[in-house]
């Protein structure tokens, strides 16, 4: 296996830039313009949702790392 | 009342800077990294809100006081990205990849769902809260092999809110 290099996270696009090479209405098959919004009663909050997502994710994948070891020990071998 | 393009625009651009750093947490000590295909995570938004949309409109007769928007996105979040599967993983292709059987993770979208997921049911609830390690074994397992409705995905995602929350959870069981 030869040596596979991350992507270097500071030439990434910004969210902006890639947003703007994908929602094109003439380069998909469909745009979410159309969408009613959702209940108006429960305001949007961006910057929590990515503040929650910071502070639980790496405890996310321990738990999807113990479960991946259920995974190999539970599956039935195939014979 | 429709959504807007600029208010589309930062619901893309939250999923996506929010994938970003699931990957990069995903990837740490791993040989094979996974990254993000943003034609497909912006399919996965775009039907995402399409669904929060026909529920709203089509299947309740007070929306505005039942299920949350987050427990919407929770559901719609985790259907969708398991459908399109935005997490790919470029060294893997079978032509110009370098393949092998150790490096394979076929479960990674459904990983990614899930924490999206959990993180807009934390959301709901109100207070930070983890599933134990066999709930995530069950719930992987559902989500990549087997088909959870969406409505189903709905319930189930209330009711770990419901019993997460610090008020509403002492009243949800009754013994």
């Amino acid at each position: 296996m030869g040596e596979v290099k991350m992507t270097d996270a500071k030439k990434r696009k910004s969210a902006s830039e890639v947003y703007a090479s994908v929602a094109s209405p003439d380069g998909l098959l469909y745009h979410v313009a159309h969408a009613r919004k959702e209940n108006s009663d429960n305001p949007y909050d961006g910057s929590q949702m990515k503040e929650i997502s910071a502070r639980r994710r790496k405890q996310d994948i321990e738990r999807f790392r113990d479960a991946a070891e259920k995974f190999k020990e539970r599956s039935i071998p195939r014979k | 009342m429709l959504f807007t393009e600029a208010e589309i625009k930062q619901r893309f651009e939250d999923i996506y800077d929010l994938a970003c750093a699931f990957c990069e947490s995903y990837n740490e000590g791993q040989e094979v990294k996974a990254e993000i295909d943003p034609s497909l995570l912006y399919l996965c938004v775009v039907a995402l809100y399409d669904d929060i949309s026909r529920y709203k409109e089509y299947h309740l007769t007070d929306p505005e006081t039942q299920r949350s928007n987050a427990i919407k996105r929770a559901a719609y979040g985790a259907k969708w990205i398991t459908h399109f599967s935005p997490l790919i993983f470029p060294p893997m292709g079978h032509e110009t990849g370098q393949h092998s059987v150790e490096n394979g993770d076929a479960l990674a979208n459904s990983v990614f769902a899930l924490h999206f997921a959990l993180t807009n049911v934390e959301i709901e609830a109100g207070v930070p809260f983890q599933l134990s390690s066999e709930y995530y074994y069950q719930l992987i397992y559902d989500l990549t092999y087997r088909g959870l409705s969406s409505d189903a995905l709905i319930l189930f995602f209330q009711s770990i809110a419901d019993l997460a929350h610090p008020k509403r959870g002492k009243d949800f069981l009754v013994t």
